[in-house]
């Protein structure tokens, strides 16, 4: 094995990388490695397979040591700042970056790793003037694009709408460019999502997900749109509920009020199964299984929603008795959603927590 | 030391490859793994020509059927630290050493044991000599100067074709797939009459796919034993190799060799890796490997009698569209983890050549539902390390009994889960178009969805 085999080694460890077979790659060049440790091009793909299998330590190690043997090369210095923010090490990704960008100042990678970087660093305005800079470099490329709108409306963050405006103009780019793409559908889900659009949201989260179906991200955030439409329902069972009462009292049913506000019940009902299924195109069965898998509490408190909002239809139409009766029937309904959602909401911040 | 040692173990790997008694002593010990002294005969072989890795291999396999060994743990000792066996000569082995470069670091401490002068396998060693010769003799060699004319073929085909015994009636159970691939692919092949009759054309592949382990190589090769064709085994490696362009290895020169050997079947294993679908960068040399895969499979160039290619895939989804085209893998084959009787068999199989006592292979197939074959294969070998093992702490021998695979099950988890949960949302968001849906009536049948 002499360096021309290391040089095809290192291309077929690549190629392999290039179909996401992280293990099989590293499995490939692992040799080369172990007899030249210092290897710029094995380094750097060993780097790759580990980092994108969650080795962010050892993929440090690799590119460290890659790095000091090779001053020049800016990609061990970019794959050290994506290690960095992997371990939360903000300010090490931040400098290894702007090393890289000042060895390879025309190459976009090194300007979008610089822009992650100060987004795990916080500093939205240097992160948007990096990605800038990246879709300037190269504006046929979509990753690029995706960089920016990731900039501007990074995870967690609560971005003004000129910046979701253009953050959306900016996937809308990347999805001309790389028509179908997972993540590009998913941002626009994302940015639907901060704008409280629960169904437009619904509908480019569905195609992230028929686009790459094993992508999770996708679909924990359909999980998260359900889980916010549960809680508007609930808000609109407890509003009509509220007001019901005064038709019900204990010497009356005032029947034609009752009716009117079930009408409402009823017609935001089908107003929100008919929006969603267009926005699922057909997967709506699949998708809310996810979501029971997902958030069974969210779930739950959906079902207790369901038995207590039928119950309330059914008030229109049962003898008086009963309809006496079902008032507090589904305000208990309403009082176990609530519960489910307390505990829930506690759930999701010791799961976060972890 | 490294890079020398690497560099012979490499020239020399390429001479064990045309060492006809390395070959057939190699086919000899996988017929009879037991036999500990036709081993370390194969390994002190495999040290001459400098393949100290593989030696060590051997060695470390009869160790572990006899630890008491002498022999072996002299020929291992010798193995790890790279020292040639003096008694094969060998002039490849020796000049691939590169000049200057010591067997031993300078400095480091000699090797523990001596070395010792090798004995020969005895004659109650079981093998056949004399039937090994005769195979060997079987191996004429390529002249070494062809006459005009010829000189485009290469002397050695760069594809190893095989010859399988393997036939359907050896993958147990598994009727539905065995059912289907002779309506779909085998009696169309056999029956060239009928063909006629119904206009059907014999274009197009079969794609095998399915979880990890659960015989889709197997079942290839069974199709091959059936049509009685060759058997070509297409890796990811090579397949790497095809786009890299680093060697002779390329796809034109399987299709070459392919119908040197008609009928043959090329089996192209894990395809997804020919092309992708969805990635943010398109890799070029992989686009025109698709390409030309696709006009080989279209036959423009060539004709393609007697070839049949099927494809396999963990990934399906995962698989170029342009290769599930009509009169290319237009037809897929769902291969599932195995049914019980499939279990039973795979039992049978990886038990047949051990020592074993009271086994009831049913049983077993009983309670491995969701197993791969693959992991029956890794149970049966825990089970026998474990009775091994027993042996060696009591010094009392004893053979692999029930209790020995229970307790290896309770450890071992189906292997196939991973799968079906990436299978799982495949089937219910990007179905559409009905192409799994016999996965689904599967994963619904055995509550999966
Ligand atoms: N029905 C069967 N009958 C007998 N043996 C079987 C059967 N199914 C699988 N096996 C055995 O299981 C093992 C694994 O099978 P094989 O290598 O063909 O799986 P595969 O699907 O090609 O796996 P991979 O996806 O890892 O390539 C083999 O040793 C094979 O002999
Ligand atoms: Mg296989």
């Amino acid at each position: 094995m002499g360096p021309g085999d290391f040089h095809a080694i290192v291309a077929k460890a690549d190629a392999l990388n290039e179909l996401g077979r992280w293990d099989d790659a590293l499995r490939v060049v692992t040799p080369v490695l172990t007899a030249e440790p210092e290897h710029l091009g094995a380094g750097v793909t060993a780097g790759v397979c580990l980092l994108n299998t969650g080795r962010a330590m050892e993929a440090r190690e690799v590119l460290q040591r890659v790095a000091l043997a090779h001053p020049r090369a800016s990609d061990p210095l970019r794959l050290l700042s994506y290690a960095a923010v992997q371990l939360r090490e903000s300010g090490t990704a931040v400098e290894c970056a702007r090393q890289a960008v000042e060895l390879s100042p025309w190459s976009v990678d090194t300007h979008i790793q610089l822009s992650v970087a100060l987004t795990s660093a916080r500093d939205r305005p240097a992160a948007v003037a990096a990605a800038r800079r990246a879709v300037e470099i190269a504006p046929a490329s979509a990753a690029a694009h995706l960089a920016l709108a990731d900039a501007l409306f990074p995870e967690g963050a609560k971005p003004s709408e000129a910046e979701l405006a253009e953050a959306e103009h900016h996937v809308r780019e990347a999805l001309v460019l790389a028509p179908g793409n997972a993540i590009a559908h998913n941002e626009l889900g994302r940015i639907a999502m901060a704008r409280g659009q629960h169904f437009a949201a619904a509908s480019a989260l569905t195609s992230a997900v028929v686009s790459d179906p094993r992508q999770q991200v996708a679909l924990a955030n359909i999980s998260m749109v359900f889980g916010q439409l549960v809680f508007r329902a609930h808000y609109v069972v407890f509003v009509l509920w509220l007001v019901s009462r005064f038709t019900v009292t204990s010497t009356t049913v005032e029947r034609s009020a009752l009716w009117v506000l079930e009408a409402v019940g009823l017609a935001v009902l089908a107003w929100t199964v008919l929006r969603l299924r267009t926005a699922a195109r057909g997967r709506t069965r699949g998708l809310l299984r996810d979501f029971a898998r997902r958030d069974p509490l969210g779930a739950a408190w959906g079902g207790s929603l369901a038995v207590g909002g039928s119950a309330f239809l059914l008030m229109g139409i049962t003898p008086d008795p009963v309809t006496r009766a079902l008032v507090p029937f589904v305000g208990a309904c309403l009082v176990v959603g609530m519960v489910l959602s307390w505990i829930r909401v506690r759930w999701f911040a010791k799961r976060r927590q972890r | 030391m490294l890079i020398g040692a690497f560099a012979a173990g490499r020239a020399a790997y390429d001479h064990v490859m045309t060492n006809p008694l390395i070959a057939s002593l190699t086919r000899a010990v996988e017929a009879a793994p037991e036999d500990v002294a036709l081993r370390l005969h194969l390994a002190e072989l495999l040290l001459a020509e400098g393949d100290g890795d593989a030696a060590v291999g051997h060695c470390a396999m009869a160790l572990q059927r006899d630890p008491g060994n002498a022999q072996a743990r002299a020929l291992m000792g010798r193995a790890l630290h790279g020292i040639p066996d003096a008694v094969v000569p060998s002039s490849e082995a020796v000049a691939a050493t590169p000049e200057g470069e010591s067997p031993a670091e300078p400095g480091a401490t000699p090797p523990a044991q001596p070395p010792v002068q090798p004995t020969a396998p005895d004659a109650g060693s079981g093998f056949d000599w004399a039937a090994a010769e005769s195979e060997v003799e079987g191996f004429a060699p390529e002249p070494m100067f062809v006459e005009g004319g010829k000189e485009e073929q290469p002397a050695v085909d760069a594809w190893d074709v095989e010859r399988t015994t393997v036939r359907l009636a050896d993958v147990g159970g598994m009727t539905e797939v065995k059912d289907r691939i002779i309506t779909s692919f085998l009696a169309p092949m056999q029956n060239p009459e009928l063909r006629k009759l119904y206009g059907k054309s014999l274009r197009g592949g079969i794609l095998l796919y399915g979880p990890p382990g659960c015989g889709k190589t197997f079942i290839g090769r069974a199709i091959a034993g059936e049509l009685g064709a060759h058997f070509i085994d297409v890796g990811l490696s090579d397949i790497l190799d095809m786009y890299i362009g680093q060697s002779e290895r390329n796809l034109h020169e399987l299709f070459e060799v392919a119908r040197r050997n008609a009928p043959v079947v090329i089996f192209l294993d894990e395809v997804d890796a020919l092309g992708q679908k969805r990635s943010l960068t398109r890799h070029s040399a992989m686009r025109s490997t698709v390409n030309q895969l696709l006009s080989e499979l279209d036959g423009v160039s060539a004709n393609n009698e007697g070839i049949y290619v099927i494809g396999a895939t963990n990934q399906p989804w995962d698989v170029d569209p342009a290769l599930r085209r009509p009169g290319r893998f237009d037809r897929t084959l769902l291969v599932l983890p195995p049914d019980q009787p499939a279990r039973e068999a795979i039992f049978r199989y990886h038990l047949r050549d051990r020592p074993i006592e009271g086994i009831d292979p049913a049983a077993l197939a009983k309670v491995t539902d969701g197993y791969s074959g693959a992991d029956i294969e890794h149970v049966c070998e825990g089970a026998a390390e474990r009775a091994m093992m027993d042996g060696i702490r009591t010094g009392k021998v004893r053979m692999i009994g029930m209790a020995d695979l229970y307790a290896v099950l309770r450890e071992v988890r189906p292997s196939t889960g991973p799968w079906f949960d990436s299978a799982r949302n495949v089937v219910q968001f990007a179905n559409a178009d009905g192409t799994y849906d016999d996965l689904r009536a599967y994963m619904k049948r055995t509550k999966k969805l």
